[in-house]
């Protein structure tokens, strides 16, 4: 029987060999030996892993890696902060029409008393759009935009609003209308940029049919504006 | 760096945070995965792929752990210490993984590799992950045995390839793995079976019936089950 017991590697002989395994400096066995002990003992894994982390330390290490594009996880969380649903599933729409339809009625509940709806009135003409990167993270620039229709839910059920900017470098990309409703809640409609018929701006028309209920102005204080560049 | 606003801002949830602590700390993390995996992967493909893994679960692990508010970093360092720490037992897991699926069946045949260097390495992986199973689990005494039998057919066969002269005491099985030449290396399952069989003083069924408990054995102790 050959004695096994005495063939195995140590600890000590690993922690001799670990500057010539880092540099490659091994027999072609020994290195294999020694892969199974670091990933095997704890021990030595501390050790090894603390000799990698001060190789760091000093800089003499590899050179920098570009930052990928943030993972899908957090990429998804952002764009749930930032726009909220994205109007396109029907799961969506069930839910965010029932929210809709509570602020409609507070709306509708003013109007009836003679009071302008809230907002109404006294909406800004030109209003600034944030500008989102490809990971929904928001970038320093803003984009002006006019508002040629304001938003609304027309009496056919169907939300409406017109927006053109001067700026031309955004030519293809999508506007996002975004919609705060009660209970923190947003829901987005997406529209794209296209170049308007004299080619001095960029309209975006946004659409969406499938509200169920009418005749309703969007107050200015519940929505807001992304560029995505998407 | 990091302060305790930017703590609290995690803590919270904020989405924002955490891709600005992606983008604030991936490099550096980065850096250690790979110089820590490198030397176990000469494949470059596979080497990014091992680290680029190791990375982005590390960063769901402490999206989790902030969302969640599993964790509480009072300092800097305790943050970092922390990140690395993901990061070295997901590069570990997945290491081990790696090296076990390039490596996975003794003695049926030695996988494939180009480089004859390569293809000592990996015996030599295989039978010292072998010895530190012996060394380090409790085994049943029945199943030491049969192991050990094993080795010992893989150390007569690589006499025989290195030089059928020399005695089994006069070189230990990783000095034999130095001297052979792979072509020249074979491991027959029927020989293999005959010689534990004689070895152990066994009929067919009770070796059968061990080999299986090893596998299972194996499987436990999270070695991929071995092909023999």
């Amino acid at each position: 029987m050959i004695h096994l017991m005495e063939r195995s590697l140590t600890c000590e002989e690993v922690a001799n060999v670990l500057d010539d395994f880092l540099c490659d400096r091994l027999n072609p066995v020994m290195p294999g030996r020694v892969k199974v002990h670091i990933l095997y003992c704890q021990e030595c894994e501390d050790a090894y892993a603390m000799r990698i982390q001060s190789s760091i330390e000093s800089g003499a290490s590899i050179a920098n890696v570009p930052v990928p594009q943030l993972p899908h996880f957090i990429a998804a969380k952002l764009r749930e902060e930032m726009l909220g649903a994205i109007w396109n599933s029907e799961l969506v729409r069930s839910q965010m029409v029932a929210l809709l339809a509570s602020l409609a009625t507070a709306v509708q509940h003013r109007q009836r008393r003679g009071l302008p709806a809230r907002g109404v009135g006294r909406a800004q003409r030109v209003v600034e759009a944030e500008v989102l990167d490809k990971s929904y993270q928001p970038l320093q620039e803003k984009v002006k935009f006019i508002i040629e229709t304001e938003p609304q839910i027309t009496g056919q059920g169907e939300l409406m609003a017109k927006f053109s900017t001067s700026n031309l470098s955004y030519e293809g990309r999508a506007l996002a209308f975004t919609l705060a409703l009660p209970s923190e809640q947003k829901l987005s409609i997406l529209a794209r940029l296209k170049p308007a018929s004299e080619q001095t701006q960029l309209i975006a028309e946004i659409s969406e049919k499938r509200f169920e209920m009418k005749s309703m102005r969007i107050p200015s204080g519940i929505w807001k504006l992304y560029v995505l560049l998407e | 760096m990091i302060n305790e606003t930017w703590f609290e801002r995690w803590r919270t949830g904020e989405a924002l945070a955490t891709s600005l602590a992606y983008k604030c700390f991936w490099q550096r993390y980065h850096r250690f995965a790979f110089s820590y995996c490198r030397p176990f992967l000469k494949n470059e493909f596979v080497l990014n792929q091992v680290v680029r893994t190791a990375m982005d679960d590390a960063f769901l692990q402490l999206h989790v752990a902030v969302t969640m508010g599993r964790q509480e970093w009072k300092s800097e360092a305790q943050f970092d210490s922390w990140c690395l720490k993901c990061i070295r037992s997901r590069c570990v897991d997945l290491l081990r993984q790696e090296l076990r699926r390039r490596m996975d069946i003794l003695p049926e045949t030695i996988p494939y590799e180009d480089d004859d260097n390569q293809r000592r390495e990996n015996l030599a992986f295989q039978i010292e992950r072998l010895f530190y199973v012996l060394k380090h689990t409790e085994m049943p005494p029945v199943l030491v045995e049969t192991l050990e039998a094993v080795l010992e057919y893989v150390k007569k066969c690589l006499i025989e390839a290195v030089d059928s002269s020399l005695t089994p005491d006069s070189m230990s099985i990783f000095e034999l793995i130095e001297h052979i030449e792979i072509s020249a290396f074979e491991l027959d399952k029927d020989e293999m079976y005959d010689f534990l069989m004689k070895r152990l003083k066994i009929t067919r069924k009770t070796l059968f019936r061990r080999m299986n408990r090893l596998r299972e054995f194996f499987r436990q102790q999270g070695f991929s089950p071995f092909n023999f």
